[in-house]
């Protein structure tokens, strides 16, 4: 519940109300802009955006849903903007990362260990951010940051019956990324216009 | 149970919706179908490996809250823009309104000049009118002068429309309260906006926006949605892959309505949603395409 008094004052231009009220949502916007972006420069960019947009948008906010969704919420567009502005996959910027020597996240114990799940922590990775936009955001939203379909619905602006259908196509079709050979997942990666071509255009 | 019915419940499986009956029906159908297993499996395996990327990811920067705080001063908090008003005059109604305001004025001129006997009003008009003559006349016909000139053009202005919509679209994704599929069809667009002449001998670019926005109103108005899957250019033209939800009983209206429409290659219908209450259709609107 948020605190009715700091949303008075934040909506009256009170800085300080508004960073007492969003200083607690740091942690969630920096989690979803790392897993939407896949690197640091860029969440991080992406991450101080959104605070700065809800800041200057803090009077539009009418309270139909909490504060930390509406900022999760533009977090999130923020995110997705910034990906088709740059038209880069997360996956490219941290293929960049590692060539320009940035140190990547680590989390497991042995060298041989930490080898072996950094390859497939870094596959999944990269097969989730191989695929649309309109999978791969729900996606993330449901199994990496474990928001109910409502939520995400909310969040994407969209029917929960539609955010069901994408995580569960999203799901088959990170399955056969994973499961083909990395030529034959270029070759799904390939214009989509030419997948339009092909048929199976629904399916993206 | 089939193996699609089976596909469902596994999907309720996996978000942790299923009732304790379905899935003894879904492991009685895995104890029949290897194959149906074998995707039980993977997907509760993907299903982990996703949950795990939820642990790998860096600390906060140190510096990040500072970062934003720092700039806070810098960004003035606005208050609610007013949403730029939103009015569409088709060249029908833009010719009417036009010869309205011609009428008038030609009603107000000829107050204005003396000629009030000969002109045959009504009775109620007569009555007022000898003192709106002597008294005040001439605001009345000057504001509808100035409607006549604001309105005169005979065909809308649809750089001005484009560069409203443009605005809203603008507004509406940084108040965050459009989806992002919607955002992206207004901001791939904006490009081309400002090229925009006249409706009548629209360009490729500008019969492609228009039908966008007509798909996104004809969306709206249905109570229905649209959501961009892809837009792509090829050889300098785009296409644009839509996925739209109509409720069942406006898609009869909304399928003929899209008649009317330029640059659409096709409307598949391909499911319904889970609910029964939509049904889910793939469209290509394609650039150049009359």
């Amino acid at each position: 519940m948020d605190d009715p008094v700091l949303v008075q004052k934040a909506k009256a231009g009170d800085a300080k109300a508004f960073e007492a009220l969003a200083t607690p949502c740091e942690p969630m916007i920096w989690r979803v802009c790392w897993h939407m972006m896949g690197n640091r420069e860029d969440a991080q960019d992406c991450a101080q955006e959104a605070f700065l947009k809800a800041w200057s948008r803090i009077s539009s906010w009418e309270g139909t849903a909490s504060f930390s969704t509406w900022l999760y919420r533009i977090a999130v567009t923020c995110c997705l903007d910034a990906l088709r502005k740059k038209k880069v996959r997360a996956s490219d910027s941290v293929d960049a990362m590692q060539e320009s020597g940035h140190e990547m996240p680590s989390t497991a114990p042995g060298p041989q260990e930490s080898l072996e799940h950094t390859e497939h922590t870094q596959a999944v990775r990269d097969a989730l951010s191989s695929l649309p936009a309109e999978q791969r955001t729900p996606l993330i939203l449901s199994c990496v940051e474990g928001k109910s379909y409502e939520e995400i619905a909310l969040i994407l602006s969209l029917p929960p019956g539609t955010v069901k259908s994408r995580i569960s196509r999203g799901r088959m079709a990170l399955r056969k990324l994973l499961s083909d050979p990395p030529n034959d997942r270029n070759k799904m990666n390939s214009t989509p216009s030419k997948q339009m071509k092909g048929g199976a255009s629904h399916d993206l | 149970m089939t193996c699609e019915e089976y596909r469902v419940l596994l999907d309720q499986l996996l978000d942790g919706t299923i009732s304790p009956e379905d899935e003894k029906k879904l492991l009685l159908h895995e104890s029949e179908c290897p194959e149906c297993a074998e995707l039980h499996t993977s997907l509760s395996a993907l299903q982990a490996d996703l949950s795990g990327l939820a642990d790998d990811v860096p600390p906060l920067p140190e510096d990040f809250h500072a970062q934003w705080t720092a700039k806070l001063s810098e960004t003035p908090s606005e208050g609610r823009k007013p949403r730029p008003l939103k009015i569409r005059f088709s060249p029908g109604a833009v010719r009417a309104l036009a010869a309205c305001a011609v009428v008038v004025l030609v009603v107000g001129i000829t107050l204005l000049s003396g000629r009030l006997n000969s002109v045959n009003v009504s009775p109620a008009f007569n009555i007022a009118a000898p003192s709106l003559l002597e008294e005040a006349p001439l605001p009345q016909s000057t504001a509808m002068m100035a409607l006549s000139q604001a309105y005169a053009p005979a065909e809308p202005d649809v750089e001005a429309e484009m560069a409203v919509e443009a605005a809203e679209a603008e507004y509406d994704a940084a108040a965050g309260e459009m989806s992002f599929a919607e955002s992206a069809v207004m901001q791939n667009d904006t490009g081309s906006m400002k090229t925009a002449g006249g409706a009548a001998d629209a360009s490729p670019a500008e019969a492609f926006h228009e039908t966008l926005a007509a798909i996104v109103d004809l969306c709206k108005s249905s109570d229905g949605s649209v959501s961009v899957s892809s837009i792509t250019e090829n050889e300098g033209l785009r296409s644009a892959l839509l996925e739209i939800r109509i409720p069942k009983d406006h898609t009869d209206a909304f399928l003929s309505s899209l008649d009317d429409l330029a640059c659409i290659i096709e409307c598949t219908p391909v499911e319904e949603d889970a609910g029964g209450e939509y049904q889910i259709f793939s469209m290509t609107v394609r650039e150049g395409e009359t």
